[in-house]
């Protein structure tokens, strides 16, 4: 048994407005299992399902067919055991009495899940340092910065000391650092025993700290790989931009084995598209070499990448 | 009973910290002095009590209506209302705690009320029955209580939902004869009026005030109590029902 299941699981919704009344499908046949201890991704462009598939295993959404279970206890029927079983977490500035300190929103919600008085105390304190927000617990929650809300929404999360976490799009609008604090935190969580599945757009947040990801797409899901294979998809498509080419040298970048294709960009760059893992790097070389110093690489948006392997390869990666 | 407390004292900070809470204590001495000027320029002390009456309960119903409604409406805008959903607290309890704190502090209508009517008018209240009086005071405040869940879980219902409270305060306030007793209003409106908790609670109010012995006290505190339990029984019921509902159809957030 997985700590989260989900079984043929759809959802439907009516759409309103000028196409009101027609159905549009938000998840279909959605069978998925994270496995207890992992850290498990759901990785999708927006509009994809993730938050509509949270939302459901979380309580709040029902399905519209198929089922799903956390440690065995069906989301629409044991709803009362199940919402003891997990913590939510969302992205962004929502989810906080921002009029409240740090230490008054957690002892709120400490309250709401019957965490004993004492231990509720010792609770608090322990997620505020846990979060690196000692110093600031007894500040209004409008004072943080963005990350330090972040960091509060998890130990909210975290509260009830829950096995089971369920974060949506948590480091959305987080700057580098403040990212890379948050996961620290996330895998620290995971070697502590939790299981966490977390919905992100972010294919280099997924490879960083997730078990296994499952990618999902329109409502349904393409596969369920583990970030190795993940890497291996991104560094594959890492782009090369170079400024102010020549025509000589963009033949001779151009005829390099592996460029896929060659775009002019705004501003006079050229963006050579591999579709090899070692070609970047021997454009960058090639492109030195010839001393063109402006050059830039970026990795490819999750539906170029959607396009360029699953678009191929369709269901079998 | 633990989670209520809390949600209770959580309202309170809130509420301190937020300027719009206070809006009904800030509005009651004008509309202290709009009555008594009424009062005087008719000449008719016989009705003082009404003038201090009306601005109290017209003012502890705006805090139920206004602020009672924006507790629901706010957690939905702030992603909270989801997070309750989520948890294993019963949400309606939880609206109904935090709108018995807005009503709490409501009651400082009441000093303030009085105060503005010594300082203005020089009105010396002498109050004949404080025990009916107290004890009205307090399951109306208990019955506002009811009905501000009611009003809570209509914010979730439609977006129309302000401009709904704002019309629905009148027609209540009225029938309530919060400031125009009953039996002043045509007899048709008297039925209807009957039915709202308010028309009992401001005269009982009055009678306490004007009266050493009030008539059928107990009775007529029962039938506030009653229909007060009716107003609390149908908001919890629409929360539950109103939460049940957009788990089906998606409408818990804003996004």
């Amino acid at each position: 048994m997985g700590a989260v299941e989900t079984f043929d699981l759809r959802r439907e919704f009516r759409t309103s407005g000028l196409r009101r009344g027609e159905t549009v499908v938000a998840l279909q046949d959605v069978s998925l299992d994270v496995e207890e201890g992992e850290i498990h991704g759901l990785l999708g462009p927006n509009g994809a399902g993730k938050t509509t598939l949270i939302k459901i295993l979380s309580t709040v959404l029902l399905p519209t067919s198929g089922r799903a279970e956390i440690f065995g206890y069906d989301v629409t029927e044991s709803t009362k055991t199940v919402r003891k079983l997990f913590g939510l977490v969302f992205g962004g500035d929502r989810g906080l009495y921002t009029r409240l300190t740090a230490r008054q929103n957690l002892d709120y919600w400490a309250a709401l899940y019957e965490v004993p008085t004492q231990q509720a105390k010792e609770t608090v304190e322990r997620l505020i340092h846990l979060v690196g927000l000692d110093g600031r617990a007894e500040d209004r929650v409008e004072t943080f910065s963005r990350g330090m809300r972040q960091r509060l929404h998890l130990a909210r999360g975290l509260v009830a000391d829950p096995p089971v976490l369920f974060l949506d799009e948590p480091t959305v609008g987080l700057d580098p650092v403040a990212s890379l604090d948050f996961r620290g935190m996330v895998t620290g969580l995971r070697d502590e025993g939790k299981t966490i599945f977390i919905a992100t757009h972010d294919m280099a947040e997924a490879e960083a700290i997730c078990d296994r990801v499952t990618l999902i797409d329109h409502g349904e899901i393409l596969a369920t790989e583990s970030p190795r294979t993940l890497g291996a998809w991104i560094s594959a498509f890492e782009w090369v931009e170079v400024l102010g080419l020549d025509i000589e040298t963009r033949d001779i970048l151009e005829a390099v084995p592996g460029v896929a294709s060659v775009a002019d960009q705004p501003g006079g760059w050229v963006r050579f598209q591999p579709e090899r893992e070692d070609a970047s790097a021997e454009i960058l070389q090639l492109a030195l070499n010839h001393g063109f110093a402006s050059v830039r690489t970026g990795y490819p948006s999750l539906e170029e990448v959607y396009l360029r392997t699953m678009g191929d390869r369709g269901m079998e990666v | 009973m633990r989670a209520a407390a809390a949600a209770f004292r959580m309202q309170l900070s809130l509420a301190v910290r937020t300027p719009n809470y206070w809006m009904v204590v800030i509005s009651t001495p004008p509309q202290v002095v709009l009555f008594l000027s009424v009062v005087d320029v008719f000449d008719r002390p016989d009705l003082v009590t009404n003038a201090l009456m009306a601005p109290i309960l017209m003012n502890m119903w705006s805090a139920s209506l206004w602020t009672g409604g924006a507790v629901m409406r706010d957690d939905r805008w702030l992603g909270l209302l989801e997070i309750h959903a989520a948890s294993p607290q019963p949400y309606g309890l939880i609206v109904a705690s935090r709108v018995a704190a807005v009503i709490l502090l409501s009651l400082l209508v009441i000093p303030v009320t009085l105060l503005t009517a010594v300082l203005t008018y020089g009105v010396d209240v002498e109050v004949r029955n404080w025990e009916i009086l107290t004890s009205t005071l307090t399951v109306t405040a208990l019955a506002i209580v009811g009905t501000g869940i009611v009003f809570s879980s209509m914010t979730i219902l439609s977006r129309a939902a302000v401009t709904f409270q704002a019309a629905a305060s009148y027609p209540f306030l009225l029938l309530g004869g919060v400031f125009v007793p009953l039996e002043l209003l045509p007899e048709w409106v008297r039925p209807f009026g009957r039915l709202v908790f308010l028309s009992w609670s401001s005269d009982l109010m009055r009678d306490s005030v004007t009266e050493l012995v009030v008539e059928n006290a107990l009775a007529r505190l029962a039938v506030v109590v009653v229909l007060g339990l009716l107003g609390f029984a149908a908001g919890l019921w629409l929360i539950r029902v109103i939460l049940d509902k957009v788990r089906g159809t998606g409408e818990i957030s804003t996004i």
